[in-house]
């Protein structure tokens, strides 16, 4: 394994965990994940009826 | 701080005033009900902040609508410091009915008068000094859009005594219909003392250009095919390879010659290989035939990510990268993403064409004109709405069904918007359209991509017309609409919204789709020991296993068993999906990567199409062409009537009554399913047609029996 293995490897792993420490925060706030608005024109997303 | 709320009709700017003074993004639309819910901001001006509440537009503030419900509840008892009631100028008489009840409430007003500009340009006057002096209240030119009088708006409301006196501007009657005749009152008022104040240039009775080109776009024949002619100018626009189809209707009537004949590039092991980048640049355009916009900005983006691609790669290799990390970067990671983000330019010009249909006023007429289409399946014209904004994505689609005030047509509408494909299934629906024709030479991408929309479209009436007689029947509720007046959408609005759209987009392929990829290129490289596989070996890996574990459920469909040794890879996409529509292309193209590198497909670089990994498919399997292109029309058809993306889920749980949302999974399931089989077993073998049509005789003759039963039961 060559440096540049090593590199791919952090930098993929360290961006997987970025994305999937993203969608828990969301699920925290009540927020929509890969909802394809922002929200504020959903005017839904989080909010129960 | 201060607080102010926003009140007044549907379509007299209210949002585009709350935009200009909050700086938020909201959407801008022009059917009533875009707005559902009360939205806050804050407008900060030379007096310091003010508190915005935008509330739902509302025609008048007695208690029928959810809307007049949310926005009367919080003018009595949200105890704003104020009210700024925008009134659109263009259609006084019947804003001001809402006026006049505001200023009955005991808390300060203002008017906001919306759209003098396009009062003056019909040549027609306000005096405004005149509705000032009968109201009571001060009264503000402002033009929302332009943002025009908005500053001056805002400083007369700061003025605002901290107090207010309601008054009323009628008397009370004493005898009959009090309802009935308190609003004929109102009318009365309205009609003899504020009316005078519009003085209008054109005789009363003459039709205005909006009136005269509703003659054509609402007419009762030509409205319906005029619609069809638009959508279908809309996809050709986005999709087309042909532009106008001015090579030819057919392959053969095809008269352009490609860029090699003309000596510019040529064919080197099954790939075109340019002169120099000016052809590059001008293969984006023509090669063979002229391209439509759409897919012009398409292949600009592809060529610039295919340079990047190809650019980190070869800085990979020469730096002595292992062969799974060029793998997992180049056929995973920038593989899965790079297919997906090549897709949104065409889904922003289908974007940027349904905005300028809405914005212009004509969805509100279609929405008008298919009332009368739409009562004889048990909806309104209103399920309209919410059905053409599934076109763009289901979430906001399903949340604007709170416009529908009937619960079974709302249950209804929310089960069949997944039916009208959102721009995440574009991918699927253009990349499978597009892989037919490469790999078979049949059809035209852009005619098979408009007849699944229209198919979705079908499937959505056929299933509304099966709930309506069944399980969710009922009356169809009158359907009301103001249709506004035609004008031009504001270009700096369509920019908004075609930059919401990308950054979600953007966001979203490096998020979720970027893990979904390494997810998939994962589990495709390690066996169910977690030891490395390499391409070759891929059929042993985990994720192999899941999908022929699950291949044989997708049989009846034609994308199961009888695909042979890979067909596993359309089980793994249509799995996939379910985070994310655009994952089924993402996985097919990480897949099909791989796969054609050791299938012996001629490249070293391996299947870069989905055309190739049909191409593979089709040798591996030995099915017949007719069979495997009836399995991936039903393909796609599989997935675009299925259970939608986890947001969407959560979006209809959340808006539907309790209890019906698993119903609705077992619908969604079963609708695509049966209609996938459908597809698959008639292309293939046509004498299947046959016992569809008694099947479905059957099922519809068993609902008729069932219903007269239930009729005669109840009468």
């Amino acid at each position: 394994m060559n440096v540049v293995d090593i590199v791919v490897i952090v930098a993929v792993s360290l961006a997987v965990l970025g994305v999937v420490g993203w969608i828990i925060y969301r699920k925290v706030k009540g927020k929509k994940i890969g909802c394809d608005c922002d929200c504020s024109s959903c005017g839904g997303c989080g909010k129960k009826k | 701080m201060k607080t102010f709320a926003l009140a007044g009709n549907p379509n007299c700017g209210k949002t585009t005033l709350f935009n200009a003074l909050t700086g938020a993004t909201a959407h801008v639309g022009n059917w009533p009900g875009v707005t559902v819910d009360k939205r806050e901001g804050t407008y900060k001006g030379e007096g310091g902040s003010v508190h915005i509440i935008d509330l739902p537009g509302i025609y008048s503030l007695s208690p029928y609508t959810p809307e007049e419900v949310i926005a009367s509840d919080y003018i009595s008892n949200g105890k704003p410091d104020g009210i700024i009631n925008i009134v659109d100028a263009t259609n006084l008489e019947r804003n001001l009915y809402l006026t006049t009840q505001l200023l009955e409430v005991d808390v300060p007003v203002i008017i906001a008068l919306n759209m003098t500009d396009e009062v003056e340009k019909a040549g027609d006057k306000i005096d405004v000094k005149a509705l000032e002096e009968e109201l009571g209240v001060p009264v503000v030119q402002i033009s929302a859009l332009k943002k025009t009088g908005i500053k001056q708006l805002m400083a007369r409301a700061a003025a605002l005594p901290a107090e207010r006196k309601g008054s009323t501007f009628f008397e009370m009657p004493s005898e009959g219909d009090m309802e009935g005749a308190i609003a004929n009152a109102r009318y009365n008022y309205i009609t003899e003392k504020l009316s005078p104040a519009k003085v209008k240039k054109a005789p009363k009775g003459e039709l205005t250009k909006s009136d005269k080109i509703d003659g054509v776009l609402t007419h009762r024949v030509w409205a319906i095919p005029v619609f069809i002619a638009v959508l279908f100018l809309v996809f050709h626009l986005t999709f087309s390879e042909n532009l106008f189809f001015l090579n030819g209707f057919t392959e053969e009537m095809g008269w352009m010659p490609s860029l090699v004949e003309l000596g510019l590039a040529a064919e080197a092991d099954g790939e075109v290989v340019y002169n120099n980048f000016g052809v590059e640049i001008l293969s984006v355009f023509y090669d063979g035939t002229v391209y439509s916009p759409g897919v012009i900005l398409t292949n600009f983006l592809n060529l610039f990510l295919d340079h990047i691609s190809d650019g980190i790669i070869t800085l990979m290799e020469n730096g002595g990268a292992a062969e799974w990390a060029v793998g997992l970067v180049g056929d995973g990671i920038l593989g899965g993403i790079f297919a997906v983000l090549g897709f949104l330019p065409q889904i922003l010009t289908l974007f940027l064409f349904f905005s300028i249909l809405e914005d212009s006023g004509y969805m509100a007429r279609i929405a008008f004109v298919l009332d009368r289409i739409f009562r004889r399946f048990g909806l309104s014209g209103r399920a309209f709405m919410p059905m053409i904004m599934g076109f763009g994505c289901s979430i906001p689609a399903t949340v604007n069904t709170r416009t529908l005030a009937d619960e079974k047509e709302r249950t209804a509408t929310i089960r069949v918007i997944p039916f009208f494909s959102c721009g995440a299934k574009l991918p699927i629906l253009t990349a499978v359209a597009g892989g037919i024709v490469a790999a078979f030479g049949v059809g035209n991408a852009d005619v098979i991509t408009f007849g699944m929309y229209v198919f979705g479209v079908c499937t959505a009436v056929v299933c509304v017309l099966l709930m309506r007689n069944t399980t969710l029947k009922g009356e169809t509720p009158p359907f009301i609409m103001e249709l506004p007046a035609y004008r031009m959408p504001a270009f700096k609005n369509l920019m908004l919204h075609l930059w919401d759209k990308t950054k979600h987009f953007v966001k979203k392929a490096f998020t979720i789709i970027f893990a979904s990829t390494v997810l998939i290129w994962l589990f495709s490289h390690v066996s169910p020991s977690w030891k490395y596989l390499p391409d070759e070996e891929m059929q042993n890996s985990v994720l192999a296993s899941i999908g022929m574990f699950l291949q044989p459920v997708f049989t009846p469909l034609g994308f199961g068993s009888q695909l042979g040794s890979f067909g596993w890879v359309f089980a793994v996409a249509a799995i996939t999906g379910l985070v994310a529509k655009e994952n089924v292309i993402a996985t097919f193209t990480t897949l099909a990567l791989c796969i054609g590198a050791y299938a012996g497909n001629g490249t070293e670089e391996g299947v870069e199409e989905l055309a190739g990994l049909i191409d593979v498919i089709a040798v591996d399997s030995g099915i017949s062409r007719g069979e495997l292109i009836s399995a991936l029309i039903a393909f796609i058809i599989f997935n675009m009537t299925t259970v939608p993306c986890f947001a969407a889920c959560a979006t209809a749980k959340a808006e539907l009554p309790k209890g019906k949302f698993r119903w609705t999974l077992l619908f969604w399931l079963s609708v695509s399913y049966i209609a996938g089989a459908m597809v698959y077993t008639v292309g293939a073998y046509v004498w299947t047609l046959a016992i569809w049509v008694v099947v479905i005789a059957a099922a519809v003759a068993g609902i008729i029996i069932y219903n007269k039963r239930k009729k005669n039961e109840c009468c």
